[in-house]
């Protein structure tokens, strides 16, 4: 994590380059407060100052030098963060299965106007990673949708590594098969290294021998650099695992490689929401929450809703969003989809704020609103969950970013209007 | 719904069987409902929907439940008539490329021989609240076919069908042309075929109605065929003709053909189908009379792209279409099309409301606007006496998408019913 908290720190200077703030304060005054941390606040107050929030509770005066936004009658809450998206770069996946040494940072589109739209659905962090469609699709990179340049908008820079255990061409046993030899080559080569730079006898079996290896102390190919900070624990693998058996073998592999690992949750795993429990790590769920499964013999289509199946099996989940224009594309409606089946409210909102945020290593600044975490916040027209809400502004580290006021490209849509 | 409402709805499911008549045909039927939106007469607080052999025989607050009917308690849900979806593929084997190949013009072909009752997605759509739906030939052809208006149940292996040729599709938007080849020698698919424009696509229909109309004429003589009897009664007026169009000029188009000297196709009972552009002409479209039925959102989960053609590279949809339509005085109903989301028609008038649709006319628009334009009004779409008992529960407000559908009932038989608030795992 060392290195990503550099990287981190080096983009957090890069945002106080751009766009300057009116004053070094600012206050969401007024306003039900969902803290995502504990019970909502009516009426409340946020003081942000220097990015961080230094203050939360009941209403009183503001300072006199803060920039107020008024929140009088509206809902604020954590900005939205998704931990796995395919949004702002031109396409989701190389066309050669295998190139762990890819990143998103290289094909991410600053301009695309899939991030003007994550601030105008009230997304403030979002982790961008190869798709499903390879077998070690290359690095993920977690960024705010706001900064012109990628390195302005960069939070966790090599973020996440992705592997798919469903293969896009060949078997399940190929693709299984093809990974294990992926890991072995990169652990035989880590030996090697490691022998060369001690100027020991390489040894065959070094149990732990990842665990406390220093990547730094030895040089290493470029071509290699990911998958080694993979083995040795230092990268994390997001696993798309679409149906109930992906779940076990990547379980497996998990194991034996003592992978850093979050599994990404297609709708077939529903049948494996034991298998997910016991293993008790958070899981990220694809788009697509609902879905009928028609028996073949019967005729009868049944509806499966995977975070009802999830939650009930007590296995805590980050949802993600689709694109389209209307319906999963907005975190809100992903959340309400979940309570129109049963997932308690409160946990559906934490599914995208505080869990995602979570997942990628970033609860301790994003996800809830809290006394030393980011000001990294929206300010919502209704509830979340009325549908009908609207996001009035976004505060991302204490800047003003969104103002539907002034989104002229909204109010086109509202008026059908042509643009100017 | 309350736990009692659970059992004994879940009780007279389970005694009764699914799929079978919640009573005989002069069997009686109560459902109690926390909030009952009628549609046509206001809305009811905690009152009843009296069934009698399938048919709604009253709606009110306190009437008296007849001795020996069978009693629904639908709890603090709210009641309304099953949702009209007013344009599915769903039923058909090809889903919006059901078409007749080899002519660009097919009137005579019933899309109502292509639809079975056990085809995949139609269930769904039953779960999902929708209890009539209208279907027609896909949009690869110019003139495709003649569509029904049915409800999605298995009756025999078929579909309950409610209004026979209830409407003559036909296509002006760019999916006929589209990757049309001109014929040379053999025809080896569907493509090698004219048109290969969009003038041709607006030419091979104007060529047909002129021709049927000639041919009808005094020097006609020979009886028509069957295709030109459908063209003609379109062109009379006594047959709905459903138009998938596009763009601001695709609708112009059919204005021309209403009102140039040369053509005068002035009968024309024309309703638009998608037109996403349609906010655009609004006010002409209300002088005209013409019906909109919008939709799909589209919004099919990503990597799963919905099969065919991808409208948003002609037009832009805009959320706001609906709204505008409404206000300006016409009428819209919602339809799935070629969508592979089973809540499409209702997703469709949440969005409309988030931006500015109002609640009631949203409602409208799913029910009896719907059955209005399609014509089945005075059966389904309102629950009023004398309508078919076609209704669906909803856990809360059906326009809050926290809302979920409890049960639904075609002619008074209980089709679907939620397995006690929880999927089963």
């Amino acid at each position: 994590m060392k290195p990503m908290r550099t990287l981190a720190a080096a983009a957090l200077f890069l945002l106080s380059q751009s766009p300057p703030t009116p004053s070094q304060t600012v206050a969401i005054r007024g306003g039900r407060i969902l803290t995502m941390a504990g019970p909502e606040i009516e009426d409340g107050l946020i003081l942000i100052e220097n990015g961080r929030i230094t203050e939360i509770g009941p209403a009183r005066e503001v300072p006199w030098d803060a920039t107020v936004i008024d929140a009088k009658g509206r809902v604020v809450m954590p900005a939205f963060v998704i931990a796995h998206s395919q949004g702002g770069v031109d396409t989701a996946n190389e066309s050669q299965e295998n190139v762990p040494f890819v990143s998103v940072r290289d094909s991410l589109d600053a301009s695309s106007t899939y991030f003007e739209n994550c601030l105008r659905d009230g997304i403030g962090t979002v982790m961008v990673i190869p798709g499903h469609r390879t077998l070690i699709g290359g690095t993920g990179l977690v960024v705010k949708p706001f900064g012109r340049t990628v390195a302005a908008m960069t939070v966790v820079d090599d973020a996440g590594m992705k592997i798919s255990i469903a293969a896009e061409r060949g078997s399940r046993m190929s693709q299984i098969q093809k990974l294990r030899r992926a890991f072995d080559e990169i652990l035989e080569y880590l030996r090697r290294e490691k022998a060369k730079a001690e100027s020991a006898p390489e040894k065959e079996d070094e149990p732990g021998f990842l665990s406390d290896l220093d990547l730094d102390a030895f040089e290493i190919e470029p071509r290699k650099g990911p998958m080694s900070r993979l083995l040795s624990g230092k990268l994390r693998a997001y696993i798309w695992c679409p149906d109930a058996s992906d779940v076990i073998r990547a379980n497996a592999l998990i194991e034996a490689y003592r992978l850093d690992a979050t599994l990404v949750v297609g709708h077939g795993a529903w049948k494996a929401a034991d298998a997910l429990a016991r293993a008790g790590r958070p899981v990220i769920l694809d788009q697509e929450l609902e879905a009928f499964e028609t028996d073949r013999r019967t005729g009868k289509e049944v509806l499966r809703v995977l975070p009802a199946i999830l939650h009930g099996k007590g296995v805590r989940f980050a949802l993600t969003t689709g694109s389209g224009s209307y319906g999963s594309r907005y975190p809100w409606y992903q959340a309400a989809v979940a309570v129109r089946h049963g997932v308690p409210r409160d946990v559906a909102l934490r599914a995208v704020t505080q869990v995602p945020a979570e997942i990628l290593g970033l609860g301790d600044r994003i996800g809830t609103l809290e006394k030393g975490k980011d000001g990294t916040l929206i300010v919502l027209s209704d509830d979340p969950l009325s549908g009908r809400a609207f996001v009035e502004r976004m505060v991302i580290e204490g800047v003003p970013v969104y103002d539907r006021s002034k989104d002229a490209k909204l109010r086109s849509l509202l008026t059908g209007e042509a643009l100017p | 719904m309350s736990l009692r409402g659970i059992l004994s709805a879940a009780l007279l499911v389970s005694l009764l069987g699914e799929g079978m008549p919640a009573q005989d045909q002069g069997g009686v039927v109560a459902v109690r409902c926390g909030r009952i939106l009628t549609m046509t007469q206001g809305p009811v607080e905690n009152g009843v929907v009296l069934i009698r052999g399938g048919k709604i025989e009253a709606v009110g607050r306190d009437l008296p439940i007849p001795d020996g009917a069978a009693i629904i308690d639908a709890g603090d849900g709210f009641c309304m008539p099953g949702l009209v979806d007013a344009g599915t593929a769903r039923g058909l084997d090809r889903g919006e490329r059901e078409n007749e190949e080899g002519l660009e013009v097919t009137p005579e072909i019933r899309v109502a021989d292509a639809l079975h009752a056990r085809a995949g997605g139609l269930s769904a759509l039953v779960q999902n609240g929708v209890t009539t739906a209208f279907a027609a030939p896909g949009v690869q052809n110019v003139v495709g076919g003649l569509g029904v208006v049915f409800k999605p149940v298995d009756r025999s292996g078929s579909v309950a069908v409610l209004r026979e040729d209830a409407a003559l599709r036909v296509t002006l938007g760019p999916e006929p042309s589209r990757g049309n080849r001109p014929p040379m020698g053999e025809a080896t698919s569907l493509f090698s075929r004219r048109p290969t424009t969009r003038m041709g696509v607006i030419w091979a229909l104007r060529s047909a109605l002129h021709a049927a109309r000639e041919r009808a004429g005094p020097r006609g003589g020979a009886a028509p065929t069957e295709a030109r009897s459908v063209l003609l009664r379109a062109l009379e007026g006594d047959l709905q003709v459903r138009i998938r169009c596009y763009r601001e000029a695709e609708m112009r188009a059919i204005f021309n053909l209403m009102d140039r000297p040369e053509d005068r196709f002035e009968d024309l009972q024309v309703v638009l189908d998608r037109a996403p552009d349609a906010h655009r002409l609004a006010d002409e479209l209300a002088r005209r009379g013409i019906s909109v039925v919008l939709g799909p959102v589209a919004h099919a989960p990503e990597g799963r792209r919905s099969a065919g053609f991808d409208p948003s590279d002609v037009v832009v949809p805009t959320p706001a279409t609906a709204r505008i339509l409404v206000e300006r005085g016409v009428r819209i109903a919602f339809q799935s099309a070629g969508s592979a989301t089973p809540d499409e028609v209702l997703v469709h008038a949440r969005e409309a409301v988030r931006f500015g649709l109002s609640p009631e006319e949203a409602l409208r628009a799913l029910t009896v606007s719907a059955a209005g334009i399609l014509g089945v009004a005075d059966r389904v779409g309102s629950l009023e006496p004398g309508r078919d008992a076609d209704l669906v529960v909803f856990s809360g407000d059906p326009l809050l998408p926290t809302s979920r559908v409890r049960l639904v009932m075609i002619d008074g038989t209980v089709v679907f019913e939620e397995n006690g608030g929880r999927p089963t795992p």
